[in-house]
């Protein structure tokens, strides 16, 4: 070939400098008889689109640290319930309202058991591991009214929440989605009707929703799943239209018709292909979404029912003792608050990945 | 004032850096213009014509980097003094204020963006003016309702409060020129000014910059592919491809004598109304992706006429005359006997017996 | 040479079609307004006009994206303008096929070449088995001037013009008798259109595939046309075989168009002016006229009295 790639610049370059001190001689002045190679040309062979979305993502470094902070909060999910021995529902009334003790770091003077009352002669140091002559036993964040560790509750809570919003997130995609692009696809008086049943279903409170629900069913997972599902596919379904009214004019769908495509051929197989870029990064926006509903309704108290805990129910309970232990209530807002921003960034940084048109010239 | 260049640039050299790779958008280009001169800088899509162009406009993207080059433009004063400014040094601040609209305008192709959709008309032409002149409003009213009726719009008083949908594609191209024409640039360039629009619309923008430009003795440059523009506009035309000018010469040498393989492509691609022939004479292939550095002889590969040399060491430019100059080796004096094809020349024949039949019309 | 006969019955055959779109009550679009056209086995019938003739909307129409909102159309002597019986949607949809303008807007960005080219093959089930879909796949694209190795390519890969043979390999891989070419090289480069042209040129010689190819570039549509009408604001104004239109154009607005065609010709180009035409102020009703026959197959759509006054104009 004659186009070499980039990568070995060093080479040609190379064969640049011989050829720049290259003197031409009379055989080179011939004609190259094998034109075989002109009809062909390789030299317009780019990277897959989801090879270079991946290296814009792994460029943007807003995105990354939101991943990374995902990853780390999931993994902690997972496995940091069980880096000790407590159990979430493990109550230990002895043992309560514990401040943080960490081995190791106590001898800094964080993290060592000790927190500052206030009384009502002025302000008082006091630890209550050496008050409840407890020497061995550490509490990393610290026990909760109960004397629950809240280490083990934290990380619990937040694979409760993340299990919630991600399901929602994901059941919120599919049904939005078909509904949008079926409300799309076929316009005219489907699309009339299918859209004002979603403005009739957009303007019952969500609150209203879950209350009734609520009464229906028993309070736990399942229910604020479904809870979060009958709210949050309207976005979704939104987008989905959107973009279905967007490409279904496109010359590539025209002539998938003139071919004799059906509809379901065209609008699964032809459009929905093309959207995946902002279905994705919806689902990422609509994460943070559903973990803070989520959140809301564990804090109103419509949420999980106790002993199981979610972020929002710790954050709930952590608020009755937040002038007395103000530690209770810091893990799980750094978490949640971690989480809510990092999905952020990750479908920020998703979003100019899959549209690069989006961004600035 | 003849003969006086207004334009030089010098050994241009610009990459982009691109997530795949960096680009090689433009290899060395020289390009000189003198006052009242029309250029017609002519290539495919992404031979780098526009971005020579965004360089003189100082609007190149973010991502490009000149690597070598100078632009230099030459400009009067108001007070009479004559100046000389290399545009690659100044930063877009200054370019903005001193050149941008004031003495260089620029034509894009669509005007439907180039047009501010929530402005009339009258108002998007005033605004330079006001900037640039420090006039009055009922003053620039007044310009711009002359420079209206100067790009043919009648009716000037009623339009002049029209926004640009409320106008058919070819009064809005009228309209960007007025602006264009707004602040009394020395230079006009001209992005594929015509390819948006109609063929019969097409051919009375192009006489009325033509007539501007007589009236003005402003100097223009075309870009375009399209070389029944280039035919009816240019005095000089530069023939690029893959980010350099690979012919230039005189209107004439380059329809008439044309020396390098593409030109001879190019020509032959467009069929005129008398072409016969069964087939088109064409260039295999498509054109190169820079992001790949082509060793010897960019064309090389579409070239029917390759020389082995071709793929070893790229061709200079050979002068043929005072004006004209191509590069490609089979100038060299060393370089085999070869007949050009013979559909090109038909169809130089061709447009030489034409030519003289109107010739001797007149 | 490829010949055409005429005696034979025309493969398509449209008449008096009207295709109105209704925007609001009080208002319609007439984009095409009483058309009739024959094409003819193995011909070209160049369809000219400017943008917002309705020379798309014509093409569409035929090929059934819309439904025609009066008129008739034959096709292969089916009925095609109302509704179709199964078997007729079937065959117009196998027998009919459309090159598209923009060939970025008219390849799946998600789908490879392979898949873009196969789709009629998969609709139609035409293959027995993987291997005899992947056989016809790379011999098409043998056809088109494309390599084998480009089957598992996605459109981005490709150059405009590669692009566009991608189209048309899309469009021949179902053998149509009728191809509907709608404005598929006003997106390429001109050295790229030549090839494009060249290429459809080779392959009616090989296959005997008729063509409507629609454009507004007349030199081309004169290059490629056998046949050629001229299509202003909905009406055609003047149709005829490409010498009868470009040797004696009749009516003014053919007159007007041909007088604006750029040529590369610096000489010649330097002295020559547009005849102008406006409609507005020309006097001209389209909706009054009929096709009057000028000599051989020329046809110019107009009054008695204007037939007159274009002929005295000419003179």
């Amino acid at each position: 070939m004659i186009f070499k790639k980039k990568k070995t610049a060093a080479a040609s370059n190379a064969a640049g400098n011989v050829s720049e001190a290259y003197v031409p001689v009379d055989a080179d002045f011939e004609f190259i008889e094998d034109n075989a190679d002109i009809s062909i040309d390789s030299n317009y062979a780019a990277l897959g689109f989801w090879h270079e979305a991946f290296l814009r993502f792994i460029n943007k470094k807003s995105a990354m640290i939101g991943f990374v902070f995902i990853a780390l909060i999931t993994i902690f999910a997972i496995a940091g319930p069980n880096l000790n021995s407590y159990t979430y529902s493990e109550q230990n009334l002895s043992e309560k309202n514990l401040a943080p003790r960490i081995p190791g770091i106590e001898y800094t003077g964080f993290f060592d058991g000790s927190e500052v009352m206030r009384t009502t002669n002025g302000f008082k140091k006091v630890n209550g591991y050496f008050d409840k002559k407890l020497p061995t036993t550490f509490y990393w964040f610290g026990s909760d009214n109960f004397g629950r560790d809240i280490w083990t509750r934290t990380w619990s809570g937040a694979r409760v929440s993340l299990i919630i919003a991600v399901a929602a997130a994901v059941i919120d995609m599919l049904i939005g989605l078909t509904y949008g692009l079926i409300s799309g696809y076929f316009g005219g008086a489907t699309d009339i009707v299918m859209q004002r049943i979603l403005e009739i279903c957009n303007g019952i409170p969500r609150l209203v929703i879950v209350t009734l629900l609520l009464l229906v069913l028993k309070p736990g997972m399942i229910t604020i799943v479904i809870a979060l599902m009958l709210t949050e596919w309207m976005s979704m379904s939104r987008i989905a239209r959107a973009e279905m009214l967007k490409l279904k004019e496109r010359e590539f769908v025209l002539a998938s018709r003139t071919l004799g495509a059906g509809s379901m051929h065209i609008i699964f197989s032809e459009i929905l292909p093309n959207i995946i870029g902002p279905v994705i990064t919806q689902v990422m926006f609509s994460i943070p979404t559903a973990i803070f509903t989520e959140a809301f309704l564990s804090f109103v108290g419509l949420g999980i029912p106790v002993p199981q805990c979610s972020l929002g129910s710790l954050i709930s309970e952590g608020f009755n003792s937040f002038t007395t232990h103000p530690y209770q209530i810091i893990p799980p807002i750094i978490v949640m608050a971690l989480l809510m921003l990092s999905f952020n960034l990750v479908a920020d940084g998703l979003r100019e990945a899959l549209d690069p048109k989006m961004k600035e010239q | 004032m003849e003969n006086k260049k207004i334009l030089e640039i010098n050994n241009l050299d610009i990459t982009f850096t691109t997530t795949a790779g960096e680009v090689h958008a433009i290899r060395g280009i020289d390009i000189d213009l003198e006052k009242g001169e029309t250029v017609a800088i002519v290539g495919e899509s992404g031979s780098g014509k526009s971005v020579t162009m965004r360089a003189v406009m100082g609007i190149l993207a973010k991502n490009a980097r000149v690597n070598s080059g100078t632009v230099k433009f030459h400009y009067t004063h108001e007070d009479g003094s004559d100046a000389e400014v290399d545009i690659l040094t100044k930063d877009k601040k200054w370019i903005r204020q001193h050149i941008n609209g004031k003495r260089i305008a620029m034509v894009f192709q669509d005007p439907m963006t180039s047009l501010d959709p929530t402005m009339p008309i009258g108002k998007q032409i005033m605004e330079g003016m006001i900037k640039h002149f420090k006039i009055s409003k009922a003053e620039a009213w007044e310009r711009a309702l002359k420079l209206l009726n100067e790009v043919g719009i009648t009716n000037a008083e009623k339009r002049i409060r029209h926004y640009p949908h409320q106008l058919s594609g070819g009064m809005r191209q009228r309209v960007v020129i007025a602006i264009a024409l707004s602040c009394n640039p020395d230079l006009l360039i001209c992005d594929e000014p015509t390819t948006a629009l109609d063929v019969n619309i097409q051919a009375k923008i192009i006489e009325l910059i033509k007539r501007v430009q007589k009236e003005r003795g402003i100097s223009v440059i075309y870009i375009t592919h399209d070389l029944g523009v280039v035919a009816k506009v240019a005095d000089y035309v530069d023939v690029m491809y893959a980010g350099k000018i690979v012919e230039k010469g005189n209107v004439n040498e380059i329809f008439y004598e044309p020396a390098h393989p593409y030109t001879w492509g190019l020509l032959s691609a467009m069929p005129d109304l008398d072409t016969d022939d069964d087939r088109l004479y064409t260039i295999p292939g498509s054109p190169p992706n820079l992001l790949y550095e082509p060793e010897g002889d960019a064309f090389a590969p579409r070239n029917s006429y390759a020389l082995k040399i071709d793929r070893l060491k790229e061709p200079p430019m050979f002068e043929i005359s005072k004006t004209h100059s191509a590069a490609t080796w089979l100038l060299d004096p060393r370089a085999p006997k070869f007949e050009i094809p013979v559909e090109i020349r038909n169809r130089i024949e061709r447009m030489k017996s034409v030519a003289k039949l109107e010739g001797s019309d007149e | 040479m490829r010949k055409i006969d005429y005696t034979k019955e025309p493969l398509l055959k449209v008449e008096d079609l009207k295709q109105h779109f209704k925007m609001n009550r009080n208002y319609t679009v007439k984009a095409v307004d009483g058309v009739s056209f024959s094409i003819w086995p193995g011909e070209t019938y160049g369809l000219v006009g400017e943008s917002g003739s309705g020379k798309s909307t014509v093409g569409r129409s035929v090929i059934r994206l819309y439904d025609p909102t009066d008129g008739k159309i034959i096709f292969d002597g089916d009925d095609i303008s109302g509704k179709m019986s199964r078997k007729t949607v079937e065959d117009l949809r196998v027998k009919m096929q459309m090159i598209f303008q923009d060939p970025m807007a008219s390849l799946n960005p998600r789908k490879n070449v392979g898949d873009i080219i196969g789709e009629g093959l998969d609709i139609h089930k035409s293959y027995k088995s993987r291997d005899e879909r992947t056989a016809k796949i790379k011999a098409i694209l043998k056809k088109v001037g494309l390599a084998e190795e480009h089957i598992s390519r996605y459109p981005h890969q490709f150059s405009g013009g590669q692009r566009q043979r991608v189209g048309i390999a899309r469009a021949l891989i179902m053998n149509p008798k009728l191809v509907i070419a709608d404005e598929c090289i006003s997106a390429l480069d001109v050295s790229i259109q030549a090839q494009v042209v060249n290429l459809m040129k080779d392959i009616q010689e090989e296959t005997g595939t008729a063509y409507l190819f629609i454009a507004h570039d007349l030199s081309m549509v004169k290059y490629i046309s056998d046949r050629i009408g001229v299509l202003h604001l909905g009406h055609l104004v003047e149709m005829g075989s490409k010498d009868e239109i470009f040797d004696n154009p009749v009516h003014p607005y053919t007159r007007s168009l041909l007088s604006a065609i750029p040529t590369p010709n610096p000489i010649a180009e330097k002295t020559r002016t547009a005849i102008p035409y406006d409609y507005a102020s020309s006097g001209i009703d389209y909706r009054k006229g009929t096709y009057h026959l000028i000599d051989g197959t020329h046809y110019v759509k107009c009054t008695d009295e204007e037939l007159k006054r274009f002929t005295e104009d000419k003179q």
